[in-house]
Parts: structure tokens; C-alpha cells; sequence
């Protein structure tokens, strides 16, 4: 369903831009924005001033508001659940931290998966288990500001797949995938639950000096909250041109056996990697279109 | 006494004006409406897009019987009850079985 404003923002605080942005105004009109849901990510050694300030703004808004900070600014990250702020998750980097959150009143943990610590991911579950964690999530990946695309090959991820379904954590823990291919790889046999690439329909992203991304996995910019009105950005026309690109497949993906399960997967990844939202995704791990024994019973994660 | 229908607490939903006014239109004209979104629930990174029917449905869950709420939808739907009381039932078994609803 394509949407006239996203339901679901997102909002890297830090690192703190020079010169900042009017938080004042951008709090306003991601008040009367209609979206659902605004998670605000501030990754400092202690919570900005910044941060606490578009809290204090958006409390009373219609928004639910989610908070992810770092282990070391979860002290002052937790008092704002009195304050507006409905989930706090602690962004971790190893499994060793999550033994400090048992009893911490986190709402959940975020585990900020790359190339170089992916094969964490089944200790970072069982962790959560043993601590009594909740939530688990493995947020998108941050292409508009640095972060290199998580692209795993087949074999990694059936490797993955096996030691995280060894630890059994269904019914004891949730855990979000934002990423198509990771999502599969956690939750095999379940859909992806936003099918097509729901960048710029469901979701925005905005960036530190307040540049507007249809999602943090990516880099084309729609607009800047400085200059231009929120509202005007979701209803610009290179909005809607980057969605009707992302509602194409790309063509490579053509004739893929794969290509009706994946839906093109992560359509970020392939604008970073190649600059066209033609592009595969670097992340799918089939590049010829077909496997090469005949088709397999089951998809590939 | 029959259970009551509890929407959770932590599903957001949001209808979509003009989606809805197109689908009451085209109904109206006799079209078929069934695949045509009009609301969306969103919980847990999961999304639900609903059809009219299904947002009628959705906006009832408030401590209602399925029976009360049934009857409200065939005063407003020209449907046929049995038909109705299917749509309903399944409906409200998938959105159990996802945990956006629950019954006290």
C-alpha cells in the first residue's frame, strides 16, 4: 500500500551537526506529521542536550516515541520513560554488556550489525535470554552516514541461520530485522513483513543537519527540514519518482528465481553500491539470476 | 456473558483519508473493494494494511462482543449475515493470532 506520509520516522540526533538545525520547528512538524512512530537515536557517551530537548518537545505529541542510546547514557535515557519516551534500548557492541542489563529497565537492546561483527549475532540472542531482554533489534544499517552494507554470501547466512536457530529464542525473545536478508536469516520461513522496499512510503529518515533519506540504508537525499517544510518533502515529486523507481525491480533481477520472494531486497544497498535504484542488491548473494543446479526446493536465505 | 474484543495496546493504526473516501466511492458503485487498503496497524515492526471492511471491524474493537459488533456492521453493509459472520470470524482469528487483539 503506497501511503501519502510515512507512518514510521527515524532520527539520528548525533552527531551533532554544525550549525544545528531548528529543533523546534522540525518537533513541530513531525508533531502534525501523522506518523505513528519517531525513533530518535542519540549514540553520544551521554544523552545530548539536543536529545533532550526534542523529548521534552514531542512528549505530549500523538507520536510514540522510541530511545536508543549508548550503555553509558542509559542512566539518563531511562528517566525520560517518565517523560514521553514509550521504549528505551541500549545500543551494544558485544554480548559481555548485556549481563549489565538484567535488572537495568531497558525496554530492549540494539545491536548494529556489520560485516565485522555478524557472527555475534547468536551469542548477542542467547545473551538476551539469559538476561531477560525482551527485544532484540538489529537496526538498518546506516548508508547515509558511513556505515559499509552488510553484504553476506549464501553460505554465511545458512551458516548464521543454523547457529542462531540452535539457540531456540522463539517465544522467548523478539527480534527485528529491518535488513530483507538478515530478516531471513533470524526468522526463516516467515515473510519478510514490509514485502517491497518500504523506503520513502512507510518510512523517512532524518539525519543529524536534517536531511531527509527515504531510510537510513538510503543515500539520496529528498530534502533538507532547514529549507524546505516536512510536509513539502513528503509530498515532493522526487518522492514520488524515487517510489515509482523502487516499485520497478530492478532488471537484473528480471528473470530470478528468487526475485517474487525477495521483492529486489534492500533497494538502498544497490543505490550505494552502483548509484542507480536499478541496481541488485550487493546484499542478495545470487548474482546470476538462477541457481545453478536447477531449482531449489526452498529459497535461499 | 460473552468475551469481550480488547485491541492491544501497543498496536498504532492510522486510516487513510483519501484511500478510504476512493473505496467508499468505488463500493458505492458497486466495485469491488476487498483489495483496496484503507487503514494500517503497526506493531513490533510489523505492518497489517486493512481493507474497509476490515477497518470497520478494527474500529469496533472496544470491548464489544462479536455479536454486538456484527450487528453494527450488517446495519451499515449490505451484506448478507452469514457471509458477514464468516468475514468476521476469520478476521478477528487472524488478528488474535498476530496479538493485536485479545479477548477478556
Amino acid at each position: 500500500m503506497e501511503l501519502r506520509s510515512p507512518i514510521r520516522l527515524y532520527w539520528d540526533i548525533t552527531p551533532l551537526p554544525c550549525p544545528l538545525p531548528d529543533y523546534e520547528r522540525i518537533c513541530s512538524e513531525l508533531s502534525d506529521s501523522r506518523a505513528l512512530t519517531l525513533h530518535i537515536t542519540d549514540l553520544g557517551t551521554g544523552l545530548s542536550a539536543e536529545t533532550l530537548d526534542v523529548v521534552a518537545r514531542l512528549s505530549r505529541s500523538p507520536l510514540f516515541l522510541f530511545l536508543t542510546a549508548s550503555h553509558a547514557a542509559l542512566a539518563e535515557a531511562l528517566p525520560l520513560k517518565h517523560s514521553g519516551v514509550k521504549k528505551v534500548y541500549a545500543d551494544i557492541r558485544a554480548p559481555e554488556e548485556l549481563a549489565d542489563f538484567g535488572s537495568a529497565g531497558i525496554n530492549g537492546v540494539s545491536f548494529r550489525t556489520s560485516r565485522s561483527n555478524f557472527l555475534m549475532i547468536p551469542d548477542i540472542i542467547a545473551g538476551c535470554i539469559d538476561n531477560g531482554i525482551a527485544e532484540l533489534q538489529l537496526p538498518m544499517e546506516r548508508l547515509v552516514s558511513g556505515d559499509d552494507p552488510l553484504c553476506l554470501s549464501v553460505g554465511e547466512r545458512e551458516a548464521l541461520a543454523g547457529k542462531i536457530a540452535a539457540v531456540r529464542f522463539a517465544g522467548k525473545l523478539t527480534v527485528t530485522a529491518n535488513d530483507p536478508f538478515l530478516w531471513r536469516v533470524v526468522h526463516p520461513g516467515t515473510p519478510f513483513p514490509d514485502g517491497v522496499c518500504q523506503a520513502g512510503n512507510t518510512m523517512l529518515a532524518i539525519a543529524p543537519n536534517g536531511d531527509v533519506y527515504p531510510c537510513p540504508a538510503m543515500p539520496a537525499i529528498l530534502g533538507n527540514l532547514q529549507v524546505t517544510a516536512y510536509r513539502d518533502i513528503v509530498a515532493s515529486r522526487i518522492k514520488k519518482e524515487l517510489r515509482a523507481g523502487i516499485l520497478s525491480r530492478p532488471a537484473v533481477c528480471a528473470d530470478c528465481f528468487a526475485a517474487d520472494d525477495c521483492r529486489g531486497g534492500c533497494r538502498g544497498r544497490g543505490l550505494f553500491a552502483q548509484g542507480t535504484l536499478d541496481a541488485s542488491d550487493p546484499g542478495c548473494g545470487i548474482s546470476t539470476g538462477a541457481p545453478s543446479e536447477g531449482m531449489p526446493d526452498t529459497l535461499p536465505l | 456473558m460473552a468475551a469481550r474484543i480488547m485491541r492491544n495496546p501497543d498496536v498504532l493504526w492510522r486510516e487513510e483519508d483519501d484511500a478510504r473516501d476512493e473505496a467508499q466511492a468505488a463500493l458505492e458503485q458497486g466495485d469491488d473493494v476487498s483489495e483496496v487498503g484503507t487503514s494500517l496497524l503497526f506493531a513490533n515492526g510489523q505492518m497489517v494494511v486493512l481493507n474497509l471492511l476490515g477497518t470497520e471491524i478494527w474500529k469496533r474493537c472496544d470491548k464489544k462482543s462479536v455479536a454486538e459488533l456484527t450487528a453494527e456492521l450488517l446495519a451499515e453493509f449490505d451484506v448478507e449475515e452469514a457471509i458477514l459472520r464468516e468475514d468476521v470470524s476469520g478476521f478477528l482469528a487472524e488478528l488474535a493470532e498476530k496479538g493485536f487483539i485479545a479477548y477478556e
